[in-house]
């Protein structure tokens, strides 16, 4: 009782802040409806998909665990497909990461020409995961397009279809991933900015030389951008789809069937979203073990500056 | 706060009236395709409505999407009153009683059959309902560029040729004149296998959609294995097309044969005519060659594709007769044309060949399907369901084999294994 006298407040004041309360959820209410109604009842719902048999067109019937079941122990394409996205996560995203990193590098100079070149690098990122940016990848990677005539120019003679060559289709994919390398890029931008020049300075009057004031001081000052970069990136690198259905659609001989393909083509043109269902929670559980290894790992090789005692 | 409340309410519920008042007689259309089909369908679709008072309302998308719109509806129970359907999912809106069965309306008159041969209707029956109207026939043939025959000195191939004489033509081809052909059907395997295990007068699947009835026997799995392994050979010697190349061809001008650079090529034969635009000359078309040791002919007619009628239209009679009239009338044929395979109704094909608006290419279609339909006698029905992963592994096998993955015999026996475990039994 005393607890809630000590606490009580005038009413006009429990009102006022109750209508606070009311703006402050109304400003949020439209992102809070389409995260309810679109992110989290379809979270729920696919969870409880992945225990039952539906079609979409008929009312779904409880299977218990046979989804799963069937997912680890008769389903060659499953584990193909996973190997598949293991690849291209491994090698696009320390490479899309790396990229940016560069490009960043060379743009945190004093120049008027910056804020061109930085529209000018973000631009592939906005053009994203698009249709067209796809159609042009084909264009540019087919046995007669802009790579092989680019190549003939300098005098390699190539002959390759890289984007139905068995060996270089994923790689095409993966070029198309790094070539995306916008947004990550920005935010090592935004981080290269916040690292006090004195310290540049301090170290070029000791002698320190551009590769040592690299990796002695940019690159520890920036591990925590890394380590969100390397989060968000790794979690959309697994997902990865629209570049493998629009430019090779899984082939050839399904060495670009990705993960997301392969469930999208179970649950859309086979009919069979309960198991699609379960392979988008096999992902998750996926993603969040590596994004769990990330972070358990950050604690030796994340530095953050206000932790110095 | 409540005077904003009351404000929204009274605009919706005005909408809501608008909405209402408009629904009288309305019908909602949904089919995939390209911006062509699009205006030609609108086209002919506006004027049904015009003249019998109707609103039409439009639902068109690509192929990629429409399925997954479907589906999504299906779930809303908001589907279409009309639709466009495929052959390979037809089954599953069947069998899941999300489109209805025509024939009480073909029994009562609004589906008018007087010009239409019931025997074709089998394209699209389901579980012996009439699940969807198939709006035109289609067929698989052989296109050959004649100046590339004549340049080689080579005979233009006949309608009764052998597997044996098909490779041969492709050889010579290539020798006398370094031109090669294309792989068959590299895009979807099944449609040349479906023409070989024909020719031993097999169904491609059984009846009842549990089982490929001709895998048992080991003369049809020889005689499979052979074939495929004939085009590898070719692959290899270079008479056929370099798979690499030909797999990523995605519009017509990519393909060689629309470029003159290729002898030959299997194709679906309502792409005739589009191939023959693209190439700016008039191609060949013969039937698919026969198997040396089978008794029959390989061909086969398909549904194009079906008009279906969905179960929560309220007003099935009018979705059946504007089905009708896309059917029978020789006003919407004269728009449409065969984009959506060779009408079943005689008086619509006359209508065509006759028109002084037929093209020549549409002529040849015309001709060369009612050749086959000599051959063949009827169409064939819709695949089974849970069919379609398993032809996505033949696919795949057969392009592993163009590749030099895999021999012809693994193939065979991948495909078949994996088929008896995919389909229901």
């Amino acid at each position: 009782m005393t607890k809630q006298t000590q606490v009580s407040l005038s009413p006009a004041l429990r009102r006022r802040r109750l209508t606070e309360t009311g703006i402050g959820y109304l400003f949020i209410g439209p992102w809070l409806f389409c995260f309810l109604a679109f992110n989290l009842v379809p979270f729920v719902i696919s969870f409880v998909l992945s225990f039952m048999d539906y079609n979409m067109l008929s009312a779904p019937t409880f299977v218990g665990l046979s989804n799963y079941v069937k997912l680890f122990t008769g389903d060659k394409l499953f584990k193909t497909s996973l190997g598949v996205t293991f690849r291209f996560v491994f090698i696009a995203i320390p490479l899309r990461l790396a990229f940016a990193l560069l490009v960043a590098l060379i743009l945190n100079r004093q120049s008027k020409m910056v804020p061109l070149y930085r529209v000018v690098y973000y631009l592939p990122s906005i053009l994203g995961g698009s249709v067209a940016v796809s159609v042009m990848w084909r264009y540019c990677f087919s046995k007669t397009g802009v790579l092989n005539t680019a190549l003939q120019a300098i005098g390699i003679a190539s002959n390759i279809s890289w984007i139905s060559n068995k060996d270089t289709a994923l790689w095409s994919l993966i070029l198309l991933f790094i070539w995306q390398f916008g947004s990550p890029m920005l935010i090592f931008l935004s981080g290269l900015k916040q690292i006090p020049k004195s310290y540049y300075e301090a170290a070029e009057c000791d002698g320190a030389g551009p590769l040592v004031r690299f990796f002695r001081i940019t690159l520890p000052l920036l591990t925590p951008i890394i380590f969100f970069n390397l989060v968000m990136q790794m979690i959309g690198g697994f997902m990865v789809f629209s570049q493998a259905m629009i430019i090779t659609d899984g082939g050839p001989m399904n060495r670009t069937l990705v993960y997301a393909l392969y469930l999208y083509r179970q649950s859309f043109a086979y009919y069979k979203m309960g198991y699609g269902c379960a392979m988008a929670w096999v992902l998750m559980t996926i993603i969040g073990f590596f994004t769990l290894l990330v972070f358990r790992s950050s604690s030796a090789w994340v530095f953050y500056e206000n932790e110095i005692k | 706060m409540k005077k904003i409340i009351s404000l929204v309410l009274c605009v919706a519920m005005l909408t809501c009236m608008v909405a209402v008042s408009s629904a009288e007689t309305s019908l909602r259309v949904a089919w995939w395709g390209g911006q062509e089909r699009h205006n030609q369908t609108i086209e002919a679709l506006d004027a049904y409505g015009a003249a019998n008072d109707i609103k039409m309302e439009y639902e068109y998308t690509s192929w990629t999407s429409y399925f997954e719109n479907l589906a999504t509806q299906a779930v809303g129970h908001n589907l279409p009153d009309m639709l466009q359907m495929s052959t390979t999912d037809i089954i599953n809106y069947s069998t899941n009683g999300q489109i209805v069965d025509l024939k009480p309306y073909v029994e009562s008159g609004i589906i008018d059959l007087s010009n239409i041969e019931e025997s074709s209707l089998s394209g699209g029956m389901v579980n012996g309902q009439l699940a969807g109207f198939t709006t035109g026939t289609n067929t698989v043939t052989v296109i050959y560029n004649k100046k590339i025959f004549d340049q080689a000195g080579v005979a233009y191939p006949s309608n009764d040729w052998t597997w044996s004489e098909y490779i041969d033509t492709v050889k010579k081809i290539y020798e006398a004149t370094g031109i090669q052909s294309d792989i068959p059907f590299l895009s979807e395997a099944r449609w040349v296998v479906e023409s070989w295990v024909r020719c031993y007068g097999y169904d491609f699947f059984s009846e009842d959609g549990q089982s490929l009835p001709w895998a048992e026997d080991e003369k049809v799995l020889a005689g499979v294995a052979k074939a495929i392994q004939d085009i590898a050979d070719g692959v290899k010697a270079g008479y056929f097309i370099d798979p690499e190349i030909q797999i990523a061809w995605s519009t017509t001008e990519e393909n060689y044969i629309v470029q003159g650079k290729s002898a030959m090529a299997f194709l679906l034969s309502n792409y005739y005519g589009v191939y023959c635009t693209a190439l700016g000359d008039e191609l060949g078309m013969a039937m698919l060659p026969k198997m040396d040791d089978g008794e029959k002919s390989g061909m086969y007619l398909n549904s194009n594709m079906y008009w279906c009628i969905s179960s929560n239209c309220t007003q099935p009679e009018v979705a059946a007769a504007a089905l009708n009239y896309m059917i029978n009338s020789t006003d919407a044929a004269a728009v449409i044309k065969t984009d959506r395979g060779i009408s079943l109704s005689s008086e619509v094909r006359n209508f065509l060949a006759t028109s002084k608006d037929t093209d020549a290419y549409t002529a040849n279609v015309l001709n060369y399907v009612s050749d086959v339909s000599g051959v063949v006698a009827a169409v064939n029905p819709a695949d089974p369901a849970h069919s379609a992963e398993p032809i996505s592994v033949l696919k795949n096998d057969y392009t592993a084999v163009m590749y030099g993955e895999m021999t012809a015999e693994d193939c065979v026996a991948d495909f078949v294994e994996q088929a008896t475990a995919l389909l229901p039994n």
